[in-house]
């Protein structure tokens, strides 16, 4: 039962990580338009 | 070679739909384009090389129909609506950085993916001006990155040439930046919140399934630890709108959850402390994330494109020519200042004529299709538009003080003042919180009082307070809400606030403005009858010589003769060039003398040996005398859109009144409601803005849909205004809803989507009120652990999501497309 110990920080940490990833998307505009990049995906040629 | 095999496809075909826009091409146009502003656009489509929109458009699978296009010219705004765009104060004015200027517009008629993709490739149209340019094809919004050189104004003209309106988005550059953040910190509150809660959930099942000794008291710690941000920083929201309620003294759901959330929390944070059993952070992280979830769901709601509605472009030019020959600003303007207003212009200021006669186009302020004749010392208004020749006008008032200004302002402070509809689930809400609050705290002294211990019968209390929360109910009325909201919006209607739903289960009866709402607003030749002595052969000459005549008048009926002469003669587009002695008697037509034959066009005298019958009475008409002699009898007519008559009808079906508001005369009034089906008693001529909107104030539960700037104050005033297709910014802004394409019969779809909503509404109202009452009476007596109790409250949340997705069978008749 000591592993819990180590193994809840970590998992802690990794939900820390994504909260981070998450913030580093939002901050980057990547929720503003959720319609028009699937659309432009299809139309760009190069 | 482009446009000759495009072409050749559609020639098998019976009815010529318009290449660029589908609709079906008028046969008396005789070309393969509905109107000039689509024929522009294709032609321009076709030298830049992008034609391969019309292929992405049909591969497109989000394509709808687009609306034929309407330049601004024809919309009568004036010459020039984007000049101002490139003068530098204006541009200090709304901060755009000179090194890298950036400017949003809102754009007309983008409806599909082949839009977004013509739109992006402006750096491609317009190397020398745009660097950059992105599309949000759910707002209609396009930013627009310049070079430091790049002409905004040049650019705005490209963007009305391709066919999409701009209207540029008058928010400073701060104030966006500014909402953009505080949207983005409300999503990081919400992520923060369900990523706590989750992981709390987790610890909270072990110590619920049995973990003792240091394990317990180690996840105790942890789940006190991941819970400080979700109180500290989620719930912020929360604790400013109980605030801000108590400040107000008002009553709102977040006071009791706040009270819940505080009590909880101390009793909780006191448990972990000493090691005990209350600790109940894990209902009340979940309870946090689900509240601010609804809240999210709304926010995006209300957030849309409209918001950039309100910053539209103003009405009048902001520049003009004062006596002395100086370009002056409109906004420095003084009274009695004389200014020159040349034809085609929109008038910016209140004044009155000094010199020049001319015709003034007001239907901006009357509905009025037919100019008025304005002479020296005659009244003339900021935004009619001075249709023939040069005015010099004594200005009397400008900007705010005019009488469209007025108008205006107090559309503005409607704004400011109407109250949000209270939805009827607040009130629900409200009561039922503020009754379990009460009920809760009796409990808790009844508890105490018979000898149980201050926190054991607090676990009793939170049980209640928690399974009370109606977020089942909270939930479900958004998104009812947004539900009947998106259909509204695939049947073409688009409304502000969802919570106009609301306002039409009243509504008694529905009226039409007139020119632009029941009519299209275009005039067109009803009827051509020549003198029977005239061969075919010389009405071919004759009709020549008159569509050189009316090329050089700018009046709508010329143009619409000049529209029908073209396409009579197939095709030819006239200057003129072969008339004489021209002279144009405001109101009184127009004569002068082509290849040596006087013409004279004038409105029928009414004792017209041609007009036989009276079947064309209610029409505009004129008379065509050649050398002297009434050769032909042409009567004019505004073209109907297509489904008002089966409108009109369906609503009578539904019980409601049908009427007609215009500022027009009372024939082609008449005229109009027989062929619409309203009633003549229900006509109502002759009226200005403000009579209309009298009326309207007089007729509480009245639907009103109109057009003009004329009806903005009759749509502000009105139960529920609606702008139709095709409408003047200024009734946008007063309107609750727009209809985003030309057909009428979205009206319909809004009683049946509202009226079916209510349905749903009421079904939630009564499942809440069961299963809360329910559930409150098992907690009141001790039987639900709070674990028990923050698993049926989202439960329930979960059962109305389902049932609101369902619908009825209406509604999901109505999704189908």
């Amino acid at each position: 039962m000591s592993i819990l110990v180590l193994i809840v920080p970590l998992a802690l940490l990794l939900g820390l990580f994504f909260v981070g990833a998450f913030w580093w998307g939002l901050r980057r505009g990547q929720y503003e338009d959720l319609e028009s990049p699937k659309h432009r995906m299809l139309l760009e040629k190069d | 070679m482009h446009l000759k095999s495009l072409f050749m496809i559609t020639e098998t075909l019976e009815l010529t739909l318009c290449k660029h826009c589908s609709t079906p091409v008028p046969s008396s146009r005789n070309d393969f384009f509905c109107c000039a502003g689509c024929k522009a656009v294709f032609e321009l489509l076709s030298t830049t090389e992008l034609c391969d929109y019309y292929e992405i458009r049909k591969r497109s699978g989000t394509f709808k129909k687009p609306s034929p296009v309407k330049f601004w010219s024809e919309k009568g705004l004036g010459a020039d609506p984007f000049a101002y765009l490139d003068v530098p104060s204006f541009r200090q004015d709304l901060g755009i950085n000179s090194d890298q200027p950036q400017a949003s517009f809102y754009l007309e008629g983008v409806h599909c993916t082949a839009c977004m993709w013509l739109i992006e490739k402006l750096p491609e149209i317009l190397p020398q001006h745009v660097a950059n340019a992105r599309l949000n094809l759910q707002q209609s919004v396009v930013k627009i990155e310049f070079h430091p050189q790049g002409s905004i104004t040049e650019t705005a003209r490209a963007l009305e040439r391709m066919g999409y309106s701009p209207h540029l988005i008058k928010t400073p550059e701060q104030v966006q930046t500014l909402e953009k953040k505080d949207t983005q910190s409300f999503l990081l509150k919400l992520v923060v919140a369900g990523a706590a809660a989750g992981n709390i959930m987790l610890f909270a099942a072990a110590i619920y399934t049995g973990a003792g000794g240091w394990v317990k008291t180690y996840f105790d710690w942890i789940v006190f630890v991941i819970s400080l941000p979700v109180f500290g920083y989620s719930a912020l929201p929360l604790y400013q709108n109980a605030y801000h309620a108590l400040q107000n003294r008002r009553w709102s759901v977040d006071i009791p959850i706040v009270i819940a959330l505080a009590a909880g929390f101390m009793v909780s944070a006191l448990s972990v402390w000493r090691g005990t059993d209350q600790n109940y952070l894990d209902s009340l992280t979940g309870l946090i994330f689900l509240l601010l979830a609804t809240r999210y769901l709304l926010m995006r709601l209300q957030k849309n494109a409209f918001e950039g509605m309100q910053f539209f472009d103003s009405l009048v030019p902001v520049q003009v020519l004062n006596s002395l020959g100086q370009m002056v600003w409109v906004r420095d303007l003084k009274k009695q200042d004389c200014i020159e207003i040349p034809a085609g212009l929109t008038i910016p200021v209140d004044g009155v004529i000094q010199k020049g006669t001319s015709q003034i186009n007001e239907a901006v302020l009357t509905g009025e299709s037919i100019p008025r004749i304005a002479k020296v010392n005659d009244q003339v208004y900021s935004g009619t538009i001075n249709l023939e020749s040069p005015l010099w006008v004594e200005v009397q008032a400008v900007a705010d003080d005019t009488r469209m200004g007025k108008i205006l302002q107090e559309i503005q402070q409607f704004d400011l003042s109407a109250a949000p509809t209270v939805r009827m689930s607040e009130q629900v809400a409200k009561y039922f919180t503020g009754g379990v609050l009460v009920w809760s705290l009796g409990l808790w002294i009844y508890l105490v009082a018979e000898g149980g211990s201050v926190l054991a019968s607090f676990e009793r209390i939170l049980s209640v307070l928690i399974v009370s929360c109606p977020c089942a109910f909270a939930i479900a009325t958004p998104l009812a809400l947004i539900q009947a909201y998106q259909i509204l919006i695939k049947k073409g209607l688009y409304l502000k606030n969802p919570a106009s739903l609301d306002s039409v289960t009243p509504v008694k009866r529905v009226a039409f403005d007139k020119t632009g709402t029941l009519t299209l607003g275009q005039f067109e030749v009803q009827h051509w009858e020549w003198s029977k002595s005239i061969s075919p052969a010389d009405r071919r000459g004759m009709m020549d010589c008159s569509c050189q005549l009316e090329a050089i008048s700018q009046h709508p009926l010329s143009k619409a003769w000049r529209r029908y002469g073209e396409a009579f003669l197939s095709g030819i587009t006239y200057t003129a060039t072969r008339v004489s002695h021209f002279v144009e008697v405001p109101g009184n037509g127009i004569s002068g003398i082509v290849d040596g034959h006087s013409i004279e066009l004038k409105p029928s005298s009414g004792a017209s040996e041609l007009r036989s019958n009276d079947t064309h009475s209610g029409f505009t008409s004129v008379d065509f005398i050649w050398n002297g002699a009434l050769v032909a009898h042409i009567s004019f007519k505004d073209e109907l859109r297509k489904d008002i008559p089966m409108v009109i009808r369906q609503l009578k079906q539904l019980g409601l009144e049908v009427w007609m508001l215009s500022g027009d005369q009372k024939a082609p009034c008449w005229e109009v409601a027989r062929q619409v089906g309203i009633e003549d008693s229900n006509v109502l001529f002759c009226l200005t803005p403000e009579t209309k909107s009298q009326w309207i104030k007089n007729h509480p539960e009245t639907l009103y849909l109109g057009d003009g700037a004329n009806d903005g104050l009759a749509l502000k005033n009105a139960h529920l205004g609606i702008a139709v297709h095709g409408a003047l910014d200024l009734s946008l802004k007063a309107a609750q809803g727009y209809l985003i394409q030309n057909r009428m019969a979205a009206v319909l779809d809004l009683f049946t989507v509202s009226s079916e909503t209510q349905k749903v509404l009421v079904r939630h109202l009564i499942f809440t009120v069961v299963y809360n009452g329910a559930t409150i009476a098992i907690a009141s007596k001790g039987m639900l652990h709070p674990l028990f109790a923050a698993v049926l409250m989202p439960t329930s949340s979960l059962l109305v999501l389902v049932s609101t997705i369902w619908g009825t069978k209406a509604l999901r008749k109505l999704k189908v497309p």
